[in-house]
């Protein structure tokens, strides 16, 4: 039994907001432009009434609707935001989001939430696979809704200078995503190790705020950045036998924590392997956390960049620290949607 | 065939849920002299996390408390995979069927499961008793997860959802909850809808390490999702 990705879907709530006007000069300590440091033009934020539900359940419908599967051939629901926030900023505990995705879609199915930071969505496809080839379901549909601006807007009632660690939080977004995992006939998406490297566990902490409604992030950003680029050219060899493997792949997407970084990871990957010009970032969105990946493909669907059978190589950079790197082939007719 | 191995459990009382799990964790694998660097997957399932936690997983913290797989990727370099699995208090059923869909693909000899809760704040109304919950899972453990099914038709629309307001995070319930008493029918074991998520697993491995052949373990919780998980005990 195979495995393939039959449907996918970003949405981005249609409220744009320009770095400058949000984290204009002077916001960063020390004269740092906050644009020309990150390379994020933009983030989208929620509209009055929506929260991490809403915008799981827009990305739903379309993802569900371009995969052609049906609600009822859906067996398998998992959630994987960061945040589950509605709103008003308040975290949702019970039942999980899983349920109330599925509830408001009308899908009866098996629903849970998954955690694992930024790495989320690759950990709940991974898991929806597993489930998928060892013939329990027949399509799941993997979720998540990322309202996280509360925590930009808490960062911004601080003084950056005596809480560098609350910089991080400058360049998050919201966004929705979805994709649909179906059974296939031919081997469409592989897996690689995935990995938790623990030690780098307490440099990004999301908690509840202090003395105000929604999350607050806390990161050390150097060290979780360089962390990570330190570890992505072996893992990608680990992963990857050779260059010419590696450039089979028509686009790769990153965890977009900011172009920049992007930027610097693609010279990771061209030392290790070669074909860093299929690196894909983009500047509109900002950090949308476990969406990030969706969000890239959402937008080179719009440029017209995508067609059938394109390779994908997704790798998951999350707060953990972990990584997770995913290829699949893209779904027969997806120019057309 | 995947199954639990060996289990601990304790009642958390004053310590911290990580302290807790990371203490019972190096008893039970020196008790059944179980390498911890074995373990290649570690999932922990719960509600309540320390300040209403949203990353990183908790699987992860304990993972660095205990000190497996921390060291940068090499061409030779082991690792663990580490992440949470939540649905309220039937979360142990998801977190372990989800063990035994990944543990057959993965290089590695055992899983750890952990199960547990944490008072959020002071400001949190909790009445709660959290017990913390460790098994090792191996492709061969005695206590075999067969399969899982669920039922959410009885649904209601309890929710609980924390309210973070300026001076205290506290917690607010939409309606009354449904509740389950504990209950056991012949093969069938039913939790208590009150138990949280350590409570749940270890009150029912405790039950079943004594029985023999195919036994339920079926959680309803609080807005009346349920989930029956069967295990095939001792072999038969």
């Amino acid at each position: 039994m195979y495995t393939q990705i039959s449907g996918f879907a970003c949405y981005l709530p249609p409220n744009l907001k320009r770095s400058e006007d949000t984290i204009p000069f002077g916001t960063l300590p020390r004269g740092i432009d906050f644009k020309r440091l990150t390379k994020i033009e933009s983030h989208h934020e929620v509209l009055e009434g929506q929260g991490s539900l809403e915008l799981a359940i827009e990305a739903s419908n379309k993802a569900i609707e371009r995969s052609g599967v049906s609600k009822e051939e859906i067996d398998l629901v998992i959630s994987c935001s960061v945040t589950k926030l509605n709103s008003k900023l308040q975290n949702l505990i019970e039942p999980c989001l899983a349920s109330n995705i599925s509830s408001a879609l009308g899908i009866d199915a098996q629903n849970f939430d998954v955690a694992n930071a930024c790495s989320g969505m690759v950990t709940g496809l991974l898991i929806a696979d597993r489930k998928i080839k060892a013939g329990k379901i027949r399509n799941a549909l993997v979720v998540s809704g990322e309202y996280l601006t509360g925590a930009l807007y808490e960062a911004l009632d601080k003084n950056l200078l005596l809480n560098p660690k609350a910089l991080a939080s400058l360049t998050i977004g919201d966004a929705g995503g979805a994709y649909v995992i179906s059974r296939s006939e031919e081997d469409r998406i592989r897996f690689f190790e995935p990995i938790t490297l623990a030690q780098y566990s307490q440099l990004c902490i999301g908690d509840a705020a202090i003395g105000r409604p929604g999350p607050a992030m806390r990161t050390e950003s150097r060290k979780l950045q360089n962390a990570a680029l330190e570890n992505l050219g072996e893992y990608l060899k680990r992963g990857i036998k050779s260059p010419e493997e590696w450039s089979s792949h028509h686009h790769f997407i990153s965890h977009q924590t900011s172009p920049r970084a992007v930027e610097k990871g693609a010279l990771v990957i061209g030392k290790a392997l070669g074909n860093s010009d299929a690196v894909r970032s983009i500047s509109d969105t900002g950090n949308t956390a476990s969406t990030s990946h969706v969000t890239v493909l959402e937008k080179l669907l719009e440029n017209g960049e995508l067609a059938s059978n394109q390779k994908i190589y997704f790798i998951a950079f999350g707060s953990g620290l972990s990584l997770i790197g995913m290829n699949f082939h893209l779904p027969l007719g997806v120019e057309k949607w | 065939m995947v199954g639990i191995l060996a289990f601990k459990f304790e009642h958390i009382k004053k310590k911290s849920l990580l302290k807790s799990l990371k203490g019972i964790t190096n008893k039970l694998c020196k008790q059944h002299e179980i390498d911890l660097q074995d373990i290649g997957l570690i999932v922990h399932t719960g509600t309540y996390r320390q300040n209403f936690r949203q990353e990183p997983a908790f699987a992860a913290h304990l993972q660095q408390a205990l000190k497996i797989g921390c060291e940068d990727i090499t061409p030779s370099s082991k690792h663990v995979f580490s992440f949470d699995v939540l649905d309220g208090s039937c979360g142990p059923h998801h977190a372990l069927e989800t063990i035994a869909d990944l543990l057959p693909t993965m290089d590695c000899k055992y899983a750890l499961f952990t199960a547990g809760d944490y008072r959020p704040n002071k400001e949190t109304e909790w009445n709660h008793k959290p017990i913390s919950f460790v098994a090792i899972i191996s492709k061969d453990g005695p206590l075999e997860i067969l399969d899982c099914s669920f039922d959410y038709k009885q649904q209601n629309d309890f929710t609980s959802t924390a309210i973070m307001n300026k001076k205290y995070h506290s917690e607010a319930f939409t309606s009354e909850p449904q509740i389950t008493e504990h209950s056991i029918e012949d093969d069938i074991f039913v939790a208590s809808s009150e138990w949280l998520s350590g409570e749940q697993v270890s009150r029912f491995v405790e039950w079943a390490k004594s029985k023999n052949g195919i036994i339920t373990h079926r959680i309803k919780n609080r807005n009346g999702r349920v989930s029956d998980l069967r295990w095939r005990v001792n072999g038969e």
